[in-house]
């Protein structure tokens, strides 16, 4: 058997040679390894058996592979591709209309969301079905009517409707109740083996990403004109609240299948902060249901457990890595003691301004490689704007 | 060894067949099964393999599990209920193809018609 540092060495040289679709890397470290522990029986040395595996494999070989997958996959989430663009593209549509005040920038905006919602209960029921085997179906299903709950709550309130705090009561206590469920079922099963949530999420993976900074990179352009302009209103805010729910979702998912791929992690500590953090997450999207300061709290803690768990999930972590788990919850500190009267409220132009926001979004993309610390960013960095007062 | 193309059209129904044969089989297990029965006459590369198994997992044919075995992710594919039904027709097709095929190779020249003509 070759070691966890064997191991390693060869998952390096798979990166290096350009597999980055990780269900496949994963694939290729033990398909590759077996061949090595196969030499090795052999007799030979693993750096001889590593030589001799990898001296046949022609350059661009993996890339090909991956290429080749992922096309081969592709068909099946056309539709689900589709019905995701539309709504991206609904919901930039409602803030140009918002910008300029145009007529039915509020109906483009609940027609998104539909959009959206059909898009996630279609995905989640080809998931399902697919599926059929694996465990956890409840929690999809939970997570899944949580968020389309929260976007009925949401859309009542654009419209005034009464009920929309119960309705976005209800999301807050499904959302949840599934979080937990699937937390302790994660944290039960030693390998997470058959569990439907993380395997379902970890297909769409690039493709929420994608949504989610689509999404966050226009209207980070849209707020910084605003800024530069002096222009107070900002339209957008309501899709911020999308990007932080999904990517906060996301960042969930993400600790979960770190937790899942290395037992190290599944430890009372990092249990405790999984469920301070998204408790904290998503109780503030209940909004004036509880008090706001806190809500700023709450939003504190969340910057700080889930700086803590991104960090301490990345495997192979850097500096860059190191520097946002310590510079994002010191910002959101400090704007939660302004805010909270703690601080002199003059302190508000050193948290928010021009060369921070930069910071953030370079950041983002320094982070290509880091899938936590980059939901973590995307989290903050769309909080960061929607917080944006100038 | 085979040439690769008289391999690539068949690659589907083998790895069909062998799951029909095995509850449940990784890839490294799947290629040295295939080397074994044929001999190793027939070597499916990484890249053979793998864009086919995704391929026949998206269409639902297949289940996958993950287990953890010896510090790394070990992926296992399994047949659906779909995926059985599917199997038995592949390899009935090919059996059939095989023996038409054998029939014009053989001198005796072909003793069936191939229905598509």
């Amino acid at each position: 058997m070759i070691s966890e540092k064997q191991r390693d060495i060869v998952k390096e040289l798979l990166i290096r040679q350009g597999l980055t679709f990780k269900p496949l890397l994963a694939e290729m470290i033990d398909h590759t390894c077996c061949e090595i522990e196969e030499k090795m029986a052999g007799g030979m040395s693993f750096e001889e058996a590593l030589k001799s595996t990898l001296h046949d494999i022609p350059d661009d070989h993996f890339v090909i592979i991956q290429r080749d997958t992922v096309e081969s996959m592709s068909k099946r989430f056309t539709l689900l591709q589709w019905l995701s663009y539309l709504s991206l593209g609904l919901l930039f549509l409602s803030v140009v209309f918002k910008i300029f005040q145009l007529q039915f920038g509020g109906q483009l905006l609940l027609l998104s969301f539909v959009v959206m919602a059909v898009s996630l209960v279609a995905g989640s029921v080809s998931g399902l079905y697919w599926n059929r085997k694996k465990t956890g179906r409840f929690n999809v299903l939970g997570v899944v009517l949580g968020t389309v709950l929260l976007m009925i709550g949401y859309g009542f309130r654009l419209l005034h409707l009464a009920g929309a705090d119960t309705v976005v009561l209800l999301a807050v206590v499904v959302t949840l109740g599934s979080l937990v469920s699937n937390t302790f079922f994660i944290f039960r099963h030693a390998t997470g083996e058959g569990n439907l949530l993380t395997h379902l999420h970890e297909k769409y993976t690039p493709g929420i990403e994608r949504f989610l900074l689509l999404l966050l990179l226009p209207l980070t352009l849209f707020k910084t004109i605003s800024i530069v302009q002096g222009e107070p209103r900002f339209a957008g805010g309501l899709v911020l609240l999308v990007i932080i729910f999904g990517a906060g979702l996301q960042l969930v998912a993400l600790l979960w299948r770190a937790v899942e791929r290395n037992a190290v992690h599944r430890n009372p500590y990092v249990l405790a902060g999984l469920i301070v953090s998204f408790t904290c997450f998503v109780l503030v999207f209940l909004g004036n249901g509880i008090p706001v300061n806190i809500r700023m709290m709450m939003i504190a803690t969340y910057s700080v457990v889930s700086a803590w768990l991104a960090f301490k999930m990345e495997e192979g972590n850097t500096s860059v890595s190191l520097f946002i788990a310590c510079f994002v919850p010191v910002l959101f500190l400090g704007w939660a003691m302004v805010r909270l009267g703690v601080i002199p409220e003059s302190v508000d132009r050193f948290i928010f301004n021009l060369p921070v926001l930069i910071l953030l979004v370079a950041a983002i993309f320094l982070c290509k490689k880091h899938d936590t610390m980059r939901a973590y960013l995307i989290v903050f960095l769309s909080s960061y704007l929607f917080e944006y007062v100038h | 060894m085979l040439p690769k193309e008289f391999i690539r059209g068949t690659i589907k129904t083998i790895i069909l067949k062998l799951l029909a044969q095995n509850k449940k089989m990784y890839g490294y297990e799947i290629t040295q099964h295939v080397a074994e029965l044929s001999q190793k006459e027939i070597i499916l590369s990484y890249g053979a393999l793998y864009p086919v198994l995704y391929k026949l997992e998206s269409e639902g044919l297949l289940i996958t599990t993950t287990e953890v075995v010896d510090n790394r992710v070990r992926k296992y594919y399994a047949l659906t209920p779909e995926g059985k039904k599917v199997a038995k027709v592949k390899v009935s097709e090919l059996q059939e193809f095989n023996r038409i095929l054998s029939s014009i190779l053989s001198e005796a020249g072909p003793r069936v018609s191939l229905k598509i003509l």
